[in-house]
């Protein structure tokens, strides 16, 4: 310790030695005194300025932190543009984001332009050559080529040798099922921006890596869905086809087509497929409508499934006349009116509720409403201005109101669910929030008049033995010119399983079917095209979806599913108009 | 004390200022230190990330239901939808409460069966 003393002493004395140096000394003793007090001063200030800024800064990292202290340095590495991957209900991966190589050239660079267009054309025959002459000879140092090689081309490239080939490290959105979900999934543009479907609706939310999206949809059923409404289209030469099912308790839709589709990974070459016609096209539903009519006619309590009209003469209302394409000519039951799809039963009981019941439940199902769905391919229903007498009548079986598959799917939904609407979800675990609309009892007759038309009418080919399924079959003709096109046909069904307690529906919808063997070379209604289809994606659905078949025979479900007997005819024959 | 007044001041300043100046380049360069560390940890955690990411790409690719439907139908002719008569309730297996031992009051989300060898 003493020889640290000691040191130190050294040490100040040679530090006063020089500042004694610096000092510039005169005459005047006090005058140099003055002088290196200043100095000194001068110095302590410094000193402790610095000393105190120093101190403040610790305690303001140490006492107050801030983002300041705590962002990365400018080293780190700068997270490159990515999106966050779409899964299916399963934890299926249906869109992924991966790392690729784009290829541009650099034309100045460029020695022999028609050689290279040869080279490049081997390994890239679909290019086109003249517009790859134009990139190649181009004034500028970057065409893009290809954006987004294959490993085997980039190694065929790189074998060229060409130093004026150049790869770029990039960024893909891909989509391994292809064209499976397109109409759902949308698409990206190749700054990978979200131009349709989920892609466009999350576009932030996926692109700030928020978290991974997690769909409704289930890709097995969505595969069985797809491939068997694309052979009934092959088999009736239709030109388009829609599918969806849906789960009736929460809204849920489990799968959802639109054909012909595109594959999103090349969305260029499927541009006129990009209509979605389940949620964005609006149609003339025809028949299917029946199901929400004769619900609306029971709720309202006017009308009972013991009723009985008279369906033996054509109706004349306004300037129309309303016929059965399948007529009866006879006195119907209310469940006779629903199995035969007459529609001059319909326009009876309709006329028993009212325009303003029918008006009422029609907004309470969201079918004079724009589609409430997430998907950004929305349609807007189509309905009469003014809705009078004959707009009422036409309504009551599907025409002079279009609305798109999933509007009436969802409606469909609410009549057999027990009465509860709720809006199609496309994204899991969403709140499903629903709201009344029918009484249960008006469910329950309305399932039965399902399943009698599945035993008993027009979609007898739906019956999948052991799912109890119930189902309506429609038939409408396209609107052309001011009138009907008796060619071109909208044949759907809607089937609803298992009837005794409904979870799924599933709609088919094949557009404009031809005459086939499949329709034993008849009009394609609904009962031939959609029913087969209808039934085949149920059968192999139930079991995906756990459905445990019933036996039909049971006697509580026989109880569940009778229909009560009419009334006397004698007695009352309802809506006389 | 072999320094008294002035200078055991300044020594003490000098010996806090130099000290602190030490620790303050020596925790800036530590800093600097683990953040090239943590840069690096990040880039390779984006690494392994991006080959996941392609891993989960070529199982979904080659899980395909239609992929997995045209190997089955080629390699399995024999396999046939599943129909609901091919469904049946355990409890309708003669039987079947001896060959299983079903315990629905396990924690997991469903009943664990576990067919017994008996």
């Amino acid at each position: 310790m003493q020889l640290l003393g000691r040191l130190l002493n050294c040490i100040f004395k040679y530090i006063s030695k020089l500042i004694n140096k610096s000092i510039n000394f005169d005459n005047s003793y006090e005058k140099t005194l003055k002088a290196g007090k200043n100095r000194s001063l001068i110095i302590k200030g410094v000193v402790w300025t610095v000393y105190s800024i120093i101190s403040l800064k610790i305690v303001l990292i140490g006492g107050f932190p801030n983002d300041i202290y705590t962002k990365k340095p400018s080293y780190a590495p700068k997270k490159t543009i990515t999106r966050e991957s779409i899964y299916d209900r399963n934890g299926t991966l249906v869109a992924d984001f991966l790392n690729s190589d784009g290829l541009y050239v650099n034309p100045k660079m460029v020695k022999d332009a028609k050689l290279l267009q040869h080279q490049l054309l081997e390994i890239f025959p679909n290019m086109n050559p003249d517009k790859l002459y134009k990139k190649l000879t181009r004034k500028a140092r970057f065409v893009w080529l290809v954006r987004r090689l294959t490993p085997k081309q980039k190694y065929s490239v790189n074998a060229l040798g060409d130093i004026s080939l150049n790869f770029i490290k990039a960024k893909t959105r891909i989509y391994p099922h292809e064209n499976l979900m397109s109409h759902i999934l949308g698409y990206v543009n190749v700054d990978n921006i979200g131009v349709s479907g989920i892609e466009k609706k999350f576009d932030k939310k996926l692109s700030e890596l928020e978290k991974p999206v997690h769909l409704t949809i289930d890709a097995r059923i969505q595969y069985i869905l797809r491939s068997e409404i694309l052979k009934m289209m092959k088999l009736t030469s239709a030109i388009g086809g829609t599918g969806i099912v849906m789960d009736v308790t929460n809204g849920e839709v489990i799968a959802m087509t639109s054909l012909p589709d595109f594959d999103p990974n090349h969305p260029n070459k499927g541009r006129k497929n990009f209509l979605n016609k389940a949620t964005h096209a609006v149609y003339e539903l025809g028949s299917t409508f029946k199901i929400i009519n004769s619900a609306i006619a029971l709720e309202s309590k006017k009308v009972s499934i013991r009723d009985v009209y008279d369906a033996t003469k054509p109706i004349k209302i306004g300037k129309f006349v309303i016929n059965d394409y399948h007529a009866q000519k006879k006195i119907l039951s209310v469940p006779e009116i629903f199995i035969h799809s007459s529609n001059i039963g319909s326009i009876k009981m309709i006329m028993d509720v009212g325009t303003k019941i029918q008006k009422e439940k029609m907004q309470e199902l969201n079918l004079l409403e724009p589609l409430d769905i997430i998907l950004p391919e929305r349609a807007k229903t189509i309905y009469p201005k003014y809705w009078r007498k004959t707009e009422t009548a036409t309504i009551s079986y599907g025409h002079g109101i279009s609305v798109s598959p999933l509007h009436l799917v969802s409606a469909i939904g609410a009549v057999v669910n027990g009465g509860t609407y709720y809006k199609p979800l496309f994204i899991k675990d969403q709140i499903a929030e629903g709201r009344t609309v029918f009484s249960s009892k008006t469910s329950r007759q309305v399932r039965k008049l399902m399943r009698y038309n599945t035993t008993n009418g027009s979609g007898k080919l739906t019956n999948v033995q052991g799912y109890l399924v119930g189902s309506k079959t429609g038939t409408a003709e396209k609107p052309k010119n001011g009138g009907y096109d008796k060619k071109a046909l909208i044949s759907s069904l809607v089937a609803s399983f298992p009837m005794h307690n409904p979870k799924y529906i599933v709609y088919i919808l094949i557009d404009e079917p031809q005459p086939s063997p499949i329709t034993n070379n008849l009009r394609p209604t609904g009962g031939w095209v959609g029913a087969p289809v209808a039934a085949k994606v149920i059968e192999q659905i139930a079991p995906i979806l756990d459905i445990y078949p019933v036996d039909e025979n049971n006697p509580a479900i026989k109880r569940a599913m009778k229909i009560p007997p009419p009334k006397n005819t004698k007695t009352k024959i309802n809506g006389q108009i | 004390m072999f320094l008294s007044g002035k200078k055991l001041f300044i020594t003490v300043w000098i010996l806090i200022f130099s000290s602190i100046l030490f620790m303050i380049i020596y925790v800036s360069a530590q800093v600097k230190n683990l953040g090239k560390q943590i840069s690096y940890i990040e880039k390779k955690i984006e690494e392994e990330h991006d080959n996941i990411r392609e891993s989960e790409s070529e199982w979904a690719f080659l899980t395909r239901p239609e992929r997995i439907d045209a190997i089955s139908k080629k390699l399995l002719p024999e396999l046939k939808k599943i129909t609901a008569k091919k469904i049946v309730n355990l409890e309708t297996i003669p039987n079947s409460s001896k060959l299983v031992d079903i315990k629905t009051d396990s924690k997991e989300e469903y009943p664990v069966i576990r067919i017994s060898d008996e």
